[in-house]
């Protein structure tokens, strides 16, 4: 780059070290090589009269550890290791390759430890993200944000290494604050039921009739026939993401009357599924049961194909074959709401099923087209019987044994709940429900100490109270002064950042900041009334209360968002579905709804672990997971899972053994095409070992890589080892990706590579080469495959557990680690080693650190 | 709208897009410019997630004469409108395979932004920093199925700007009347809206004092964010009271949920629209998910999948359908621009900058290198593949900066460089 670009660039650097406190005992320091290894190799090109590609080093020698010199050593470090300087000439002295490499390792740890250097060693101010935005107002006006959400408009937030909550990387922006705005609108208006009246509970009958008419199938995409009786009626069709949906027509047009929670139950029964036909003609996979799925639609459009996000799965459950059962589920719904059915694990669209059943085994069922019928009518063909006379038509409805699901009646219910007002309205307003009767002073001050999660002065939220009570007198009604000013205190920074002070006033958080901390932590949600007790009675800062806390939290229910959110972020779960495999080359991804599936299986490994305080080690070599069917079958396993997640051990045949062998690890560190073991094993160092590699130079050119099967991924990147810039640092990432080319782009464990080719009809799968999942590590070990791996990395458990605190910190503090606190987390290491390394107790741990209880 | 018109009519066109258009300050930068005065600039962006097959889309002669490889035969009848360029790129700047596609309109990566004074602002919002309150929308931006990795728009507090998808919500907010009545609930919530911003401000000027000293710049954008959502209040209640344009244009019935193939092109055409109706001078376009159904290609694998060809030709044929469609649809785009006479007597694609391209280099190989950019109208000198020279060891390249400080000036922008460039894209003139 141009030295216009340098200067801006430096300038930027410089910039942030405006402001920083340091003391000089904190700064890194370059090591004593380098300069004299500038000098001699570099100096003779790189100085003021010869300028060699417009570069002089001598500003740079004369004060090396200057920030302003903080680009020359990229651009030193990033040439050396490409090997492009000093260039290849004669009379150019090349420096061996034992000083090289020497000066490449001080030059890159003194950039790491000035960048580690550089960044806040205290937490900076954080806004609430999506997630915790939604859950606040979940908690705080009794919404329901998973079914009825308002912010789909919002902005992606920030990550930062798969974390969301750093507050240094957060931006807001004028499109957010709009948007927050206009959610907190719409919240209340579904909290508030100002002059309404309880919605009487109403149940609904749906007959087979009420979701079809038709008594004759055909080859149809869409397969839905009323038994001539009407007492049933099949569906042959369906497939996770349904084109078309089975709802109740007419219930179509209006919906669920009310907000409310509503209890759908259906009778139905598999029939079918044992059939005469030839599997071949069928094509479809009938060792499963035949699953039916209840669902909700938000809105009618929801309903139509190729609109999947208002669709709602609350239940799927697997059918008895011709055995009638009823199968409840229970949902939240709002105002409009339309439930549905479908044959979840159907074969997709009927049309081609029964295509070839019909031209198999029921010929006499078949309708010609349109164009069959020109043709033979030009031919001078009769047509036949059925087509001149069609109450003589025979269709293929009448002598189909294939599988269906049996629909014999559907029941809606609801709303169920007794109370009125409604939750929320009681957490803000109380029992009254008319506006003009309400205290706003009272109830606003009352709502400003939930949403600031802290005491609250009526000083302090005056301008609020005067702004509702003048919109009253500007003749506004009561309702809407109210919903107004309650936007406006969720609108305001107190609720929708974290506010945790000023360290000038001592590092140590206050009691209500380490309430809110702890909540957002566990819950990712605002603090209840019981934190906010302890808080208020200091209680909360000692430490056996802190304990006390800390599992009461772990207890509820709202953990739910640190099962989730935390191991998401831990273990980049956050890449699942970005680059998801093609239907073609991996249909049990889609069919069998794996990418749920896989999420689930780590959630309830990681809760199992915490809540069973079981090693943090099980996270490396633990011989047992969580899979329902589908996954036990993804990974070979024997026995009886259906629906329901179970807890099963892995024996040594699975060939896959704690977080390592979860398809959902396997699948975010993949793109859904390849596999690759370099991306493999900077996952590993980066969320198992803690050590991640420095980026590559940027002028590298990145290997275009050649699926043909010609070479393997081993072949390809041969130049790692051959050639020498290179090879330091792939040396320490490769071997740790080599053992898990052994899992596909989804997980599933292969010992040979597998050749897609042709497409459609023509499309073929064949046996590649065999896969090599051997390696060597840089201390010498000697891996063959990805149980030695394992062995490995279980081998380096103090690493892992420094690995998995640094990790646990930064997602509770949200902030990164810094020098500073290296010391602590060690020590949090040491203890947790003499207790046996239980994850509960290493939680426990992180949570009473001066790491989290600080700024 | 006719602009087939004589002085009168022109008159009567602008009175009826609010009179006061009639004083356009920023037409006297214009004037420098050398253009007629009466009509603006526009510039349009087009950006891609995966880029386009290099072989298939960059031309291996140079100059004028150079034949048109397979992706720009559906613009042959525009040749003489556009300029291909090669071997231009955002350097060091811009790298990270997916991670770099998003500073394709600034060269700067959004984590990388902090140290500098504009952030990662792209090109579209510098320009619309040029535009003010003349237009009803300083800027626009529109997705036909967005991508985080592909946003396309960044303001200059290195936040992107989140895109439009709905047809419907585009078509509301260009020409859907304001129900009379409805019209005075709009501007109460307006009003009500700055006011609440009044009463937050005064909790975060509390907050100031309160927090440390590296949380003050997260207490700035909180700041600035509600002094621009003040702004943007003030300028849309102005609008508010105008009408909007009346086309006869009519989007058909669930248009949302048809495939991709069929509403890409009434994106290009409400895009043609806006800028006819002025209803605003800045659009970004960001093409990146193709949803179900394939999109509607007869391709057999997913998109992504087939930038990852590795070479195969099976691949590299289905994945020529999308890229062709990609162009194809921009010819049908210029066609639209071509056909509209404005005002001073030239068409609307000469008033209008169109840039097709993407921050992906080439997707098989995950390289932000030698990005592919395609600029039509604007006025300039076209007809030519300008390739720009790079010395690898000398760290020697042209940024791609510069066609975006050579497209600012020719927007009236009075600007001689825009993040990191070197200067104007040389080779690149006005007519």
């Amino acid at each position: 780059m141009s030295f216009k670009q340098m200067k801006i660039k430096y300038l930027s650097i410089l910039s942030c070290f405006i402001g920083l406190s340091t003391s000089a005992a904190d700064n890194p320091h370059l090591g004593p090589d380098v300069v004299p290894f500038v000098k001699q190799y570099c100096l003779d090109c790189h100085n003021d009269d010869k300028e060699k590609g417009d570069r002089s080093f001598e500003a740079f020698l004369q004060n090396p550890e200057d920030p302003n010199e903080l680009f020359t050593l990229e651009e030193i470090v990033d040439l050396l290791n490409l090997g492009d300087m000093p260039p290849d000439e004669d009379d150019v002295l090349q420096p061996p390759s034992e000083e090289r490499h020497k000066a490449v390792d001080s030059i890159t740890e003194y950039l790491l430890a000035v960048e580690e250097n550089r960044a806040p060693s205290e937490t900076v101010l954080r806004r609430l993200t999506r997630y915790e935005y939604n859950n606040s107002m979940r908690d705080l006006l009794g919404v329901n944000p998973d079914i009825a959400d308002a912010t789909t408009q919002f902005p992606i937030d920030q990550e930062k290494h798969g974390f969301t909550n750093i507050g240094e990387a957060q931006v807001l922006s004028q499109h957010q604050l709009a948007l927050y705005l206009k959610a907190a609108r719409i919240y209340l208006d579904q909290a508030l039921v100002f002059g309404k009246e309880r919605p009487e509970k109403k149940t609904w009958i749906f007959k087979p009739e009420d979701f079809t008419k038709q008594t004759r199938g055909n080859a149809q995409v869409k397969y839905s026939v009323l038994d001539e009786s009407g007492n049933f009626f099949d569906i042959a069709h369906g497939e996770p993401a349904d084109r078309r949906t089975n709802p109740p027509l007419d219930f179509v047009k209006t919906g669920v009357p009310a907000d409310g929670t509503y209890q759908i139950s259906v009778t139905a029964e598999a029939v079918g599924r044992i059939n005469p036909y030839d599997p071949n003609v069928l094509q479809l996979d009938l060792t499963d049961p035949i699953k039916l799925g209840i669902w909700h639609a938000t809105e009618k459009r929801f309903l139509d194909k190729g609109n999947l996000s208002g669709r709602k799965l609350e239940g799927v459950f697997d059918l008895l074959d011709n055995k009638p059962a009823t199968f409840e589920v229970s949902s939240w719904m709002s105002e409009g709401s339309i439930p549905f059915i479908n044959y979840i694990n159907g074969p997709g669209a009927a049309k081609g099923i029964l295509n070839r059943v019909i031209n198999a085994y029921h010929p006499y069922a078949k309708i010609p087209g349109n164009a069959d019928i020109d043709r033979m009518t030009e031919q001078g063909i009769p047509l036949p019987e059925s087509q001149i006379n069609p109450e003589t038509r025979l269709y293929i409805s009448q002598f189909y044994v294939g599988p269906r699901v049996r629909v014999y009646e559907m029941k809606l219910e609801g709303p169920i709940e007794r109370e009125w007002p409604t939750r929320g309205h009681r957490n803000i307003i109380g029992k009254e429900t008319n506006p003009s009767k309400v205290n706003i002073p009272q109830m606003m001050t009352a709502f400003a100490e939930k949403a600031f999660r802290r005491p609250v002065k009526r000083s302090e939220i005056q301008h609020y109270i005067d702004y509702a009570l003048g919109r009253i007198k500007a003749g506004i009604d009561h309702e809407e002064a109210i919903k107004l000013g309650l936007s406006a205190i969720l609108t305001s920074p107190r609720f929708l950042f974290l506010d945790e002070g000023n360290s000038e006033n001592g590092t140590t958080l206050d009691a209500y900041e380490l309430a809110s901390r702890l909540s957002y932590t566990l819950w990712s949600s605002m603090p209840d009334e019981e934190l906010l007790k302890l808080a208020a009675s200091k209680k909360l800062t000692q430490k056996k209360t802190l304990i006390q806390q800390v599992k009461r939290l772990l207890n509820d229910p709202r953990s739910k968002a640190f099962i989730e959110q935390f191991p998401r972020a831990w273990l980049r779960l956050d890449k699942i579905g970005t680059m998801p495999p093609s239907n073609a080359q991996y249909p049990n991804y889609y069919k069998k709804r794996m990418e749920v599936a896989m999420k689930t299986e780590t959630q309830l490994f990681f809760d199992y672990v915490l809540r069973e305080n079981r090693p943090i080690t099980d996270f490396i070599n633990g011989s047992y997971t969580f899979v329902n069917g589908a996954l036990a079958e993804h990974y070979g396993l024997e026995g009886d899972f259906g629906e329901t997640f179970r807890k099963t051990s892995l024996p040594a045949s699975a060939r896959r053994k704690g977080l390592l062998g979860h398809a959902s690890v396997l699948t975010a560190s993949a793109n859904g095409v390849e596999t690759s073991p370099v991306v493999r094993g900077v996952w590993v160092l980066e969320n198992i070992l803690g050590t991640p590699p420095s980026p590559p130079p940027p002028d590298v050119p990145p290997i275009e890589p050649d699926t043909r099967g010609a070479t393997t991924i081993r072949e390809q990147l041969a130049k790692h080892r051959e050639v020498e810039s290179c090879r330091d640092c792939h040396a320490r990432i490769d071997p740790w990706g080599f053992g898990l080319e052994h899992y596909d782009p989804i997980g599933g464990f292969r010992e040979h590579y597998t050749i897609f080719s042709g497409s459609g009809k023509l499309a073929r799968q064949a046996q590649g080469r065999k896969v090599d999942g051997s390696s060597e590590l840089p201390s010498g070990e000697y891996l063959i495959n990805e149980l030695d791996l394992i062995g490995a990395l279980a081998e380096r458990k103090e690493l892992f557990a420094k690995n998995l605190i640094t990790k646990l910190l930064t997602y509770s503090t949200g902030r990164e680690l810094t020098f500073k606190d290296k010391v602590e987390v060690d020590e949090i290491v040491s203890r947790v080693s003499q207790s046996g390394y239980g994850m509960e107790d290493l939680l426990v741990e992180v949570l009473l650190s001066s790491i989290f209880r600080s700024r | 709208m006719n602009f087939q018109s004589t002085r009168m009519d022109r008159r009567a066109f602008l009175r009826g897009m609010g009179g006061a258009m009639m004083a356009l300050p920023h037409l006297d930068i214009m004037a420098a410019a050398t253009m007629s005065a009466e009509v603006p600039m526009r510039m349009v962006c087009v950006g891609t997630n995966f880029g386009f097959v290099p072989k298939l889309f960059f031309p291996t002669e140079t100059g004028v004469n150079y034949s048109l490889p397979e992706l720009l035969q559906p613009l042959a009848h525009h040749r003489d409108h556009f300029s291909i360029f090669s071997q231009l790129d955002h350097g060091s700047e811009a790298v990270g395979g997916h991670g770099g596609v998003h500073a394709y309109l600034s060269g700067i990566l959004g984590k990388n932004s902090e140290g500098y004074k504009e952030s990662n602002i792209t090109v579209d919002q510098k320009a619309a920093e040029y535009v003010e309150t003349d237009t009803r929308y300083s800027s626009m931006q529109f997705t036909s199925g967005s991508s985080a990795g592909n946003l396309l728009s960044w303001t200059n507090s290195g936040v992107p700007i989140p895109p439009v998808q709905d047809l419907r919500v585009i078509y509301s907010l260009l020409f859907q009347k304001t129900d009379p009545n409805e019209l005075n609930l709009l501007k109460r919530v307006h009003a009500e809206e700055k006011s609440i911003l009044d009463l937050v401000r005064l909790d975060a000027d509390r907050l100031t004092n309160r927090v440390g000293k590296n949380d003050q710049e997260k207490l700035d954008q909180y700041f600035t964010s509600v002094r621009e959502l003040e702004k943007r209040l003030t300028q849309s209640e102005a609008w508010l009271d105008k009408p909007k344009p009346k086309v006869s244009y009519e989007m058909p019935n669930g248009a949302d949920d048809m495939d991709f193939v069929k509403r890409v092109p009434l994106y290009y055409d409400l895009i043609a629209l806006a800028l006819q109706t002025d209803s605003t001078r800045v659009i970004t376009f960001e093409l990146s998910d193709i949803g179900a159904n394939s999109g509607g290609f007869p391709i057999t694998k997913g998109y992504h999948q087939l930038t990852h060809h590795g070479k195969v030709e099976s691949y590299i044929e289905e994945l020529s359908i999308i890229e062709n469609f990609h162009t194809g649809q921009f010819a049908r785009f210029l066609d639209k621009l071509s056909a509209v006479q404005e005002p001073n007597g030239k068409t609307l694609l000469d008033n209008t900058m169109a840039l097709l391209g993407s921050g992906m280099g080439n997707a098989s190989s995950h390289s932000n290198k030698d990005l592919p950019l395609l600029l039509a109208g604007g006025g300039f000198n076209h007809g030519q593949h300008l390739r720009y020279e790079k010395d690898k060891s000398r760290g020697t390249y042209t940024p791609a900066c510069n066609l975006f400080v050579s497209m600012l000036q020719r927007f009236g922008a009075e600007v001689d460089q825009f993040n990191l460039s070197s200067g104007t894209l040389t080779g690149l003139d006005v007519v």
